[in-house]
C-alpha cells in the first residue's frame, strides 16, 4: 500500500514540470506576443529555422526548408496562433457560430458538389463523411487554406501515408499567407506546392526569397529528403528549394515584411467573390475599403488570431461581448447601453434611417439592404476563391464552372432575420440508413459504374453533365448491388432525393439532404447611396420585387431541371409570395392614405379647437358664475 | 428595461385591466349581457332596416342613420385594430406583420373616416354647457339629482372628447411615421406614442359603450 502511494506520487513529481510546461506551451506569450505600446512595426530580421530546429544559412547542403512553426514560433506562441479561427475548425470544442462557407467538393463526371465542414454547420458533411482524411482535405482545399488546422493532423493518417508523410511533412500554419506583404509574395505558389505534395516547402515557396523545384509526389517512399540526391528517372525531381542569398545579411538573416495590419490583398487571395456577369473594370469595391479601411480593422483578433467575423449574434455564440464592437451595429449604431459610446468608431457614419419603420431593424440584418449586389430578376452565379480556386495558376475560368453558387438569395436566417446569402444546391451520390444520408466519396461511384458516366468536356466548361433518369436508375442499382451491408444507395440534386422503388422504378421525393445550403453574405457592402430603400418604399414593396421575387434557377445536373425549375426568394425567406405581392399593393394606396390620415387629422384638429374650446368656456363660465353666486 | 418591453407589459397589463373591468362590471350586474346582447341587435336590425330603405328616410332619419352606421362601424374598426396592434407584441413580442399587418392597414382608413364622420356629427351634440358642469359639481360632492339623466350625459360627453383628443396622435403618428423625417429613434417613439394613444383610445372607447348602453338602458 505504501510502497503504491509512493510510486504515485513519484509519478506526480516526475510528470508535474511537463505538465506545467504543456500549460505554459499553449497559454504563455512570447516576446513578440505581448506589445509594450510601442506603435511603430518591428523589424522582423530574423534567423530562419527548419522543421527539425536548425539555423538555414546560404550554403547548407542540402537546402531545407524554412519552417513557419519552428522560425515565427521562436518569437509568437504558436499552439495558441493554433486555435485561432482559420484553424480550428476541426475542433469540436469550438463554437461553430453562423453558418459560413463550406468546401465544396466537386466531382464534374459523377454529378458531385457536397458541402463540406468539420464545423458540424447543418447541411454540410464532415470530409471524414466523403471518405477524405486530412492528408486528403490538404490536397483538395490546401490551395486556399493558410495551413495548420486538419491539414496539419498527422495523427489521423492512415498507415499508408507514414513514408509519404515523412516526405512531404506536415502542412503547417503559413503565417505569411496572411502577415507578408512583401510585394514578391505568391500564394497562387503555395497551390503549385500542394498540388505537388510539397507541404512543408509550400510557405517557403510563397516567399519572395525561395524558389522550390521538384515535386514529393514523384519520389520514392523510401526517398531521404536529408540527402538532396536526384532521382533515377530524369524526368522526375525530387523537391529541393534554393534562397535568393541576397536576401541574407552578414550573420545569416532575412529580412521580412511582416504586417499585423494585413493588406487587404492577403485576405483577398481566401476571401474573394466574383459575379459571373460583372467585367473586373464595372466591378466595385467594398466602401468600406474603398475608404481606405482594411479588412482588419473590422475582423480583428488577438494572440488567440479568434478573428472577428462581425455577425449580429457572434457576442453571444462566442461569449465575447467586444466582438459586437465591430460588427454593422456596433460601429453604425449608437447602443445607450454602452458605458462609453462605441458607435462611430474609426469614422463609421451613424445612419438616420429616416422614414424607415423599426419593424425594418427586427426582420432584417444590415446587410439585407447594405450588402452584396443590387438584387436584379434572378439571382446571378458567383464564384468564390475557396470553391473555384479562384489565384490559382489552374484555375477554370469559365463562368459555369463547378461548384454553381448564385447570390444574392434572400433568406431567413436562425435568428428570423433576412439576409442576403451565397447558395448552392447539394448534389451527391450517398447512401441511406433510414433518413440518415451518408454522402459517398465520388471516386468510389466513379469506380463502380464508370461506363454510366459518358459526359465529356471538351469545351472545358466545368459544367453539369447532363443526367438522364434512367441513367441515375442504372448507377442506383449498380451502387446497390455493390454494398456489401445491401444499404440503398440515392442521388440528391435540385433539391430531391432519387432513389428506386421495390419495383426498382426511380422516385424522386424532397428530402432534408437536399435542400439548399446557404450561407451570409456580408460584403461587399454598398454606399448608402446604392441601398436598398434609398428610392422609396417601392425598393422592395412592389408587386415583383426582386427582394421577395428574384429567381433562383434550382441547380442540378438533371435533365428534367436543368432548364425550367426555378425558385423565388420568398420561398427562403420563410413568406408568402401571395402575402407579399397583396402587401406591396397596399403601396398604391399610400399616398392616398396619407392624404386621407392628414385631412382626418386637420378635421379632428379643427373640430376640437372650434367645439371642444367653446364647450370648455362653457364649462369655465358656469364655474365661474357659480363662483360669484358662492 | 428597453422601450418594446415596457411597451409590451403596459399593453398587456392594460388589456388585462379592460377585461378584468369588463368582467368585473358584468358580474356586479352593471351590464347585463342578456339585454347588451338584445340592444346591439335590435340596434343592428334597426340599422340595416333603416339601410336597406335609405332612399325613403326623411333627412333626419338618414343622418341617424348614418350616425348609427359609422359609430359601429368605428368601434368595430377600433376593436380589430386593437386586436391586430396589440397581440402580435403581448403574445409573441414582435412587431405586427403578415396578417395582422393587412387588417390594420386596411382597417386603418375605415377607422380614422368613421372618428371624423362622428365627430362631424356629435361635436355640436356633445358640446360641454352649464348643466355639464351643474352634473360634474353634483358627482363631485356626491349629491343626487333628481332631474332625468341628459343624452348624452356628462360623462359621454367627456369619453367623446377624450377619444377625439386621442385619435389625434394615433392618426397624426401614422402619418409622421410614413415620411422621411425622424430616424430610428424618432420612428420608435412614434410607434409608441401611436401604441399608447391607442391603448388609451381603447379604454376609452369601452368605456363610453358601457355608458352609451347603461344611459340606452335607464
Amino acid at each position: 500500500m505504501m510502497n503504491t502511494l509512493k510510486q504515485n506520487l513519484f509519478l506526480l513529481l516526475a510528470i508535474a514540470p511537463c505538465l506545467s510546461f504543456a500549460q505554459n506551451h499553449i497559454d504563455a506569450p512570447k516576446l513578440g506576443d505581448v506589445s509594450d505600446g510601442n506603435r511603430s512595426a518591428p523589424v522582423h530580421l530574423i534567423d530562419l529555422y527548419d522543421a527539425d530546429s536548425i539555423l538555414v544559412r546560404p550554403g547548407d547542403q542540402p537546402m531545407l526548408p524554412f519552417s513557419t512553426k519552428v522560425t515565427c514560433g521562436k518569437c509568437h506562441n504558436y499552439a495558441k496562433v493554433s486555435t485561432g479561427w482559420h484553424f480550428n475548425a476541426a475542433d469540436s470544442n469550438v463554437t461553430p457560430g453562423r453558418r459560413s462557407q463550406p468546401w465544396i467538393l466537386v466531382h464534374q463526371k459523377t454529378g458531385t458538389q457536397l458541402p463540406l465542414s468539420s464545423r458540424g454547420w447543418p447541411g454540410t458533411y464532415k470530409p471524414e463523411d466523403a471518405g477524405l482524411n486530412a492528408w486528403q482535405f490538404a490536397q483538395a482545399f490546401g490551395r486556399h487554406l493558410p495551413g495548420g488546422g486538419l491539414s496539419e493532423k498527422t495523427e489521423s493518417d492512415p498507415p499508408g501515408l507514414f513514408w509519404r508523410r515523412e516526405i512531404s511533412g506536415p502542412l503547417e500554419i503559413n503565417c505569411l499567407s496572411c502577415h507578408d506583404a512583401e510585394a514578391g509574395h505568391d500564394q497562387a505558389e503555395y497551390a503549385n506546392q500542394i498540388k505537388r505534395e510539397n507541404f512543408r516547402w509550400a510557405a517557403a515557396a510563397t516567399s519572395g526569397f525561395a524558389n522550390v523545384r521538384g515535386a514529393a509526389k514523384d519520389v520514392p517512399d523510401n526517398y531521404d529528403i536529408y540527402s538532396g540526391l536526384p532521382m533515377d528517372d530524369p524526368q522526375l525531381t525530387a523537391p529541393s528549394i534554393s534562397y535568393d542569398f541576397s536576401r541574407f545579411n552578414a550573420p545569416g538573416k532575412v529580412l521580412f515584411d511582416i504586417k499585423r495590419r494585413i493588406p487587404n490583398e492577403r485576405c483577398y487571395f481566401c476571401h474573394s467573390t466574383k459575379t459571373v456577369s460583372v467585367e473586373r473594370w464595372e466591378a466595385e469595391e467594398d466602401v468600406h475599403l474603398t475608404s481606405g479601411m482594411l479588412c482588419v480593422d473590422c475582423h480583428r483578433n488577438g494572440l488567440d488570431h479568434n478573428m472577428v467575423r462581425g455577425y449580429e449574434d457572434e457576442p453571444q455564440a462566442k461569449q465575447n461581448p467586444a466582438a459586437g464592437s465591430f460588427s454593422c451595429q456596433g460601429c453604425h449604431l449608437p447602443d445607450d447601453s454602452d458605458q462609453a459610446p462605441l458607435a462611430g468608431g474609426l469614422g463609421a457614419p451613424i445612419p438616420k434611417h429616416a422614414g424607415i419603420p423599426v419593424v425594418h431593424f427586427e426582420k432584417m440584418t444590415c446587410t439585407a439592404c447594405h450588402a452584396g449586389p443590387w438584387p436584379a430578376e434572378q439571382a446571378q452565379l458567383v464564384k468564390t476563391s475557396q470553391a473555384h480556386a479562384l489565384g490559382t495558376h489552374s484555375v477554370n475560368r469559365s463562368d459555369v464552372v463547378l461548384p454553381h453558387i448564385a447570390a444574392p438569395v434572400f433568406v431567413r436566417e436562425d435568428n428570423g432575420k433576412i439576409a442576403p446569402h451565397k447558395m448552392m444546391w447539394p448534389a451527391f451520390w450517398a447512401r441511406l440508413n433510414g433518413k440518415e444520408v451518408t454522402p459517398m466519396a465520388p471516386e468510389e461511384v466513379a469506380a463502380l459504374s464508370d461506363t454510366l458516366f459518358t459526359g465529356v468536356d471538351s469545351t472545358r466548361s466545368g459544367d453539369w453533365f447532363t443526367f438522364k433518369e434512367d441513367q441515375i436508375a442504372q448507377v442506383l442499382k449498380r451502387l446497390s448491388a455493390a454494398d456489401s451491408s445491401r444499404r440503398e444507395a440515392a442521388y440528391i440534386a435540385g433539391g430531391k432525393l432519387y432513389r428506386l422503388n421495390k419495383s426498382g422504378k426511380l422516385t424522386k421525393e424532397n428530402h432534408a439532404a437536399a435542400r439548399p445550403y446557404s450561407w451570409a453574405m456580408g460584403h461587399d457592402v454598398r454606399p448608402a447611396s446604392q441601398s436598398l430603400g434609398i428610392r422609396g418604399c417601392g425598393d422592395c414593396h412592389a408587386v415583383n420585387a426582386p427582394i421577395y421575387f428574384s429567381q433562383l434557377k434550382v441547380d442540378s445536373p438533371m435533365e428534367t431541371d436543368r432548364h425550367s425549375t426555378h425558385k423565388t426568394m420568398a420561398e427562403f425567406a420563410d413568406l408568402s409570395g401571395f402575402y407579399a405581392r397583396f402587401f406591396a399593393l397596399t403601396f398604391f394606396l399610400r399616398p392616398l392614405l396619407k392624404w386621407l390620415m392628414i385631412f382626418v387629422s386637420l378635421i379632428l384638429t379643427g373640430v376640437l379647437l372650434w367645439h371642444g374650446l367653446q364647450g370648455l368656456g362653457s364649462l369655465m363660465k358656469a364655474a365661474g358664475e357659480f363662483k360669484e353666486s358662492e | 428595461m428597453s422601450s418594446q418591453l415596457l411597451f409590451r407589459i403596459i399593453s398587456l397589463l392594460g388589456l388585462i385591466g379592460l377585461t378584468g373591468a369588463i368582467v368585473w362590471a358584468i358580474r356586479s350586474q352593471l351590464v347585463q349581457v342578456a339585454a347588451t346582447k338584445q340592444t346591439l341587435r335590435q340596434e343592428s336590425l334597426d340599422l340595416a332596416h333603416s339601410l336597406r330603405q335609405w332612399r325613403s328616410l326623411s333627412t333626419p332619419a338618414l343622418l341617424n342613420t348614418l350616425k348609427r352606421f359609422f359609430y359601429l362601424a368605428t368601434l368595430a374598426s377600433a376593436l380589430i385594430l386593437a386586436l391586430t396592434g396589440f397581440l402580435p407584441v403581448i403574445v409573441f413580442g414582435a412587431a405586427v406583420s403578415n396578417l395582422a399587418l393587412m387588417l390594420h392597414l386596411v382597417l386603418a382608413p375605415l377607422f380614422a373616416l368613421g372618428i371624423t364622420a362622428l365627430a362631424l356629427f356629435w361635436a355640436q351634440r356633445h358640446r360641454f354647457n352649464q348643466t355639464d358642469w351643474e352634473r360634474l359639481r353634483q358627482w363631485f360632492r356626491k349629491e343626487k339629482s333628481a332631474a332625468p339623466q341628459e343624452n348624452p350625459n356628462v360623462w359621454q360627453k367627456i369619453c367623446f372628447w377624450s377619444s377625439l383628443l386621442l385619435a389625434l396622435p394615433v392618426i397624426v403618428s401614422t402619418v409622421l411615421m410614413m415620411y422621411p423625417l425622424y430616424g430610428t429613434s424618432g420612428q420608435e417613439w412614434l410607434l409608441h406614442l401611436h401604441g399608447y394613444a391607442g391603448l388609451l383610445l381603447l379604454a376609452v372607447a369601452v368605456l363610453h359603450t358601457y355608458l352609451v348602453l347603461a344611459n340606452k338602458r335607464e
